[in-house]
């Protein structure tokens, strides 16, 4: 008898998820419909990476709003962009469902993770299904290693980044006739952070320079740098570098500061170093740090000093990475589309691979460019290096680039 | 009613199982497939909380077992996983054999015996972590090919077959325990444990049984992920996230009964995908509060249904039936 | 080198105070009402994101808010002993786990809409300050935190031996029934035992937010520690678990050190194994 209500109870909870899972055709949204182009975000918007993947939201939905705003998309008739949007809770088994239902419902492109071993997961489907999934911020080389067609990366691979901080240094040495050489890597353990611990220690050999020593840390239970740091300290490593997380760039440089080591030069690579929070939480003392990434916070073409007073006044923070990285994967997104006039995913995978579009134009701000190779990698990303001074950062590196002059090496702490 | 009538609602169950990829597009095979996964992870952990009356908190460190046996053979040696699975449950069921001679020797109990296979877990996962032969933090990565032989399929039916495969195999194992000698014994110890030493029911032999077959059947279902998801790593193999869906699908479902695991699982996956669904989930506030819905769930049913969902049926709340641990 | 590793031990029983005084509030609802709570970190970082606030809100420094934060602390604890606590009281402990990790996944998601999920820390003015005296070289708000836990504990201390309430709770933890019958008040023994709890946890939570980055995450990562402190130094026992905890602070502290730092946690876990296979009762047990 208990048995029978248990099978009645299974069945009817198998009925809601189906019935759950056909909504969207139940519901009478009209997605897909002629003059719509279906994009999709299948983004961290909870879990611990949802202050990267909320900004590059916001980036993604502000070029939408703008091209409906402003017409449309020409070459389809005016047609307007519809943004779905999906949480992967920074889980890479959610990302992967998450996919899965996105691409059942008639989309041209899926930008996602900010996470990479959720755009590891979910590009595996987007590739099965012939949608092509651009990928604005995730720099394990991984991504784009695996032969796939409908993968796209518009910022750089680790290898580049990483190594940026360490030629800035060499031609800081250079020009200011200095020989810091010993190298302390410190990053977290994931796959960006190993990816990025490698790079470094590679390149550092290269350079001449000496591998002092590589620390990888468990990012969810690390909490407290000094050990490592004043282990550095002792062993006179001058040039600190590393991939970590927000928590984590803010702690070591707090420590560093409490144990009194003072480096030549802290170098950030992307991750926590360009998170709003490091500026917010650390002030003065991140006077002088030194940081890689793909975009800048200061350059000056197009339309980016507007932007970014916008930006500001809306959301009272820093113009963070994450959002350039949205609204330049949209515009890329964009671009193709008007380029080769259809909301077929195959189509626009091949304009992708195809097109390049210029640093600058519209709302594409990650540095240089972009134009893809066959693996999706985009041959015209670069690094820059920007540093904080007087509380704000600006770009320093390379030099016919930069804004500002670099201070080498790096003041002490107060 | 009769017996015949409650075998054709299973047969009738059954059949409409088998012809769901037919009508299921392919999102909502991979939730069918992910629902039944845990459902079957829950039954797995229900034989040793549920029938042997021992919290493990360290689940995951089977399942974790289970996925980078079978997956790292496969990359490094080229070893099917179809052989690879069973090699992966083996090793399973030694760590389970090993850690219960442990916590038996040493008469790790109760809330103890708890925190020790969460530890246990934790030890794993950091030394995991800092193997570079399994490549660490940065976790493995599974050819995405269409490849019976070594169980990668492209379509998703197949892999709803096998995982339904599985869930059979554990209700099946569940079921074999509830009727056996063991099942019986099982319950003696549940109920109370010191009673049963006393009777002269060798309690030991019997925890041990309960703990390796489960975990043997644990790590079956981690060989399963990989070949799935394609992506493993330290973090989603070994961390306490699989520990608590495994926990609250069985806790809230019914625990040492044959069909609450499933029930409970599975309500907690279709409910949570239907919600995921509606267009206003699309806001990331409404998930936030959808999951603070589901703790004051978890927590009524805890308190209200302490039998667990399976016991809605009843009119009459019988005993607790709850497995305690001394 | 040598003035690096006593630096480094000193850092740890800076931490180590903290992570003792969570495992404190742990063991002491556990050694009076043998009641597992899972919650307590949670319980921690509540009042933590309370005191932000008034940071950022009002320039209310944590130290200050603590007359505020005790209270409420104390007010919250004995709601949740009244509505959660005391229907479990019978359960086992597997019951009162997932109820208590229920109300985890509760207040997660709740600060998570509340405040969001970035990390946040009340930058005062002396939150990088550092004190120095020779070689010894120790962070200021780390001090002052640690300072409070002992102060907490001496102040636990004497409550436990010298009050009417202390005494009760002592008696109604070795033995239930017994006490009852001499005619003490269980329930209401138990009831303050477990506010007490909370505002221990309250007191951690305010003078911790002036360093350390918490998220609505972090209450996770303070449960670990509290158990493996209070396993190492034994389930009811406070001296233990302070004991507990500055060994956990030490131990990684070191890690980090000699090793590379992402074993500190395993070492840590492992060291609660070989506690729960030698001694079971922890160090300090019953």
């Amino acid at each position: 008898m208990q048995e029978r209500k248990l099978k009645g109870w299974a069945g009817i909870a198998v009925l809601c998820g189906l019935l759950g899972g056909s909504f969207p055709f139940a519901s009478g949204e009209a997605l897909g419909a002629a003059n719509e182009v279906v994009v999709a975000g299948v983004l961290p918007l909870t879990g611990t990476n949802a202050s990267w993947g909320i900004r590059n939201d916001r980036g993604i939905r502000y070029v939408v709003d703008w091209v409906n705003a402003h017409g449309g998309i020409k070459s389809l008739k005016g047609a307007k962009f519809k943004y779905v949007s999906a949480d992967t809770e920074t889980k890479a088994d959610v990302a992967g469902s998450q996919t899965e239902k996105i691409v059942s419902e008639n989309v041209s492109c899926v930008f996602g993770c900010n996470q990479s071993p959720g755009t590891l997961v979910a590009s595996q489907v987007t590739e099965r299904k012939g949608i092509p999934l651009i990928s604005v911020s995730d720099y394990d080389p991984l991504i784009t290693g695996r032969g796939f067609k409908y993968i796209f990366r518009t910022v750089p691979v680790m290898d580049k980044i990483s190594t940026s901080v360490l030629v800035f240094a060499h031609a800081m040495n250079k020009s200011q006739d200095t020989k810091f050489t010993k190298v302390g890597i410190l990053c977290e353990d994931s796959i960006v952070g190993d990816s990025a611990a490698k790079a470094l220690e590679k390149h550092t050999k290269e350079m001449g320079y000496t591998v002092v020593d590589v620390v990888k840390y468990n990012a969810a239970t690390t909490r407290d740098f000094s050990g490592v740091l004043s282990r550095y300290k002792a062993q006179g490593v001058e040039l600190v570098v590393g991939h970590n997380r927000p928590a984590d760039s803010i702690q070591i440089v707090r420590n560093m500061k409490e144990i009194g080591f003072n480096p030549v030069m802290i170098g950030g690579i992307g991750g926590g170093w360009v998170a709003p929070e490091f500026l917010r939480n650390l002030g003065p003392l991140a006077e002088g740090v030194i940081i890689a990434s793909s975009e800048t916070p200061d350059v000056k073409v197009g339309r980016f000093a507007d932007l970014k007073k916008e930006y500001e006044e809306k959301y009272k923070e820093e113009m963070p990475s994450t959002f350039i990285g949205g609204i330049s994967g949209t515009w890329l997104l964009y671009r193709a589309i008007e380029q080769c006039a259809s909301a077929d995913p195959k189509v626009i995978a091949k304009t992708l691979h195809s097109i390049e579009v210029k640093y600058g134009d519209g709302f594409y701000f990650q540095q240089f460019g972009c134009k893809f190779d066959e693996k999706g990698d985009n041959t015209l990303a670069s690094a820059v290096i920007f540093q904080v001074q007087n509380n704000l950062r600006v770009s320093v590196f390379p030099a016919e680039f930069a804004n500002h002059k670099p201070i080498w090496p790096k003041p002490a702490f107060k | 009613m009769s017996r015949t009538r409650k075998h054709y609602y299973y047969l009738g169950g059954a059949v409409i199982l088998l012809f769901l990829p037919l009508v299921m597009n392919d999102h909502l095979l991979t939730v069918a497939i992910t629902g039944f996964m845990w459902a079957y992870l829950c039954l797995c952990w229900n034989l040793v909380f549920g029938f042997a009356g021992q919290f493990s908190l360290g689940h995951a460190l089977f399942w974790g077992i289970g996925a980078y046996t079978s997956t790292v053979l496969f990359v490094n040696y080229g070893l099917t996983p179809w052989v690879g699975i069973f090699v992966g449950g083996l090793f399973s069921a030694i760590a389970a054999w090993l850690i219960s001679l442990v916590v038996l020797r040493y008469r790790v109990k109760g809330v103890y015996f708890a925190l020790m296979t969460l530890a246990f877990a934790e030890v794993f996962m950091g030394l995991a972590l800092n193997w570079d032969y399994i490549r660490g933090p940065v976790g493995i990565l599974l050819p995405m090919k269409n490849s019976p032989g070594n169980l990668f399929f492209m379509a998703r039916a197949p892999y709803y077959y096998f995982i339904l495969g599985l869930l059979g195999l554990g209700l099946g194992a569940t079921y074999g325990i509830q009727k056996s000698k063991l099942g019986y014994y099982l319950k003696a110890i549940r109920e109370d444990e010191e009673a049963a030493e006393v009777s002269g029911v060798p309690t030991s032999r019997y925890k041990i049984l309960a703990m390796v077959i489960s975990a043997f059947l644990t790590a079956l279902g981690g060989t399963f992920y990989a070949q799935f998801f394609l992506y493993i790593s330290p973090e989603i193999m070994f961390g306490f996230s699989s520990q608590m869906t495994m926990m609250i699908g069985t806790m809230v479902g019914g625990a040492g009964t044959l069909l609450g695991p499933v029930l409970g699982s599975l309500v907690f996956s279709f409910l949570g995908e239907l919600l995921r669904s509606l267009p206003l989930a699309h806001s990331r506030e409404l998930v936030t509060v959808e999951r603070m819905i589901w703790a004051l769930v978890l927590v009524g049913v805890i308190f209200y249904l302490p039998g667990g969902l399976v016991t809605l049926g009843n009119r009459v709340k019988s005993q607790r039936g709850k497995p305690g641990t001394s | 080198m040598f003035i690096v590793t006593l630096n480094a031990i000193i850092n740890g029983l800076l931490y180590g105070s903290i992570w003792g005084i969570i495992a404190l509030g742990f063991t002491l609802v556990f050694g009076v009402m043998d009641f597992v709570n899972f919650a307590q970190g949670f319980f921690v970082i509540v009042p933590a994101f309370f005191s932000y606030f008034l940071f950022v809100s009002w320039g209310i420094d944590p130290y200050l808010s603590l007359l505020l934060i005790m209270p409420l602390s104390f007010g919250l604890g004995l709601l949740v002993y009244k509505y959660v606590g005391v229907r479990l009281l019978d359960e086992p402990h597997s019951a009162h786990i997932v109820v208590t990790l229920g109300l985890c996944f509760f207040i997660e998601n709740l600060l998570l809409l509340l405040a969001g999920g970035d990390l946040r820390n009340a930058v005062t003015s002396y939150t990088s300050d550092t004190i120095q005296w020779g070689w010894m070289m120790m962070s200021y708000p780390r001090f002052w935190a640690s300072a409070v836990a002992w102060i907490c504990v001496f102040l636990l201390f004497l409550f436990l031996k010298y009050t009417d309430t202390g005494r009760s709770m002592r008696a109604a933890a070795d033995n239930r029934e017994g006490a009852r019958i001499v005619g003490i008040h269980v329930d209401r023994v138990y009831l303050v035992a477990f506010g007490v709890s909370i505002l221990i946890a309250g007191i951690a939570g305010a003078v911790i937010i002036p360093f350390y980055l918490i998220s609505p995450f972090t209450g996770m990562d303070f449960l670990g520690k509290a158990f493996a402190a209070v396993i190492i130094g034994g389930l009811g026992s406070i001296p233990g678990a302070m004991i507990g905890g500055l060994m956990i602070g030490v131990v990684e502290s070191i890690a980090g050190v000699f090793f590379r730092a992402s074993l500190g946690n395993a070492v840590t876990f492992f060291i609660m194994i070989l506690v729960l296979i030698f001694k079971p009762n922890g160090l300090f047990g019953e």
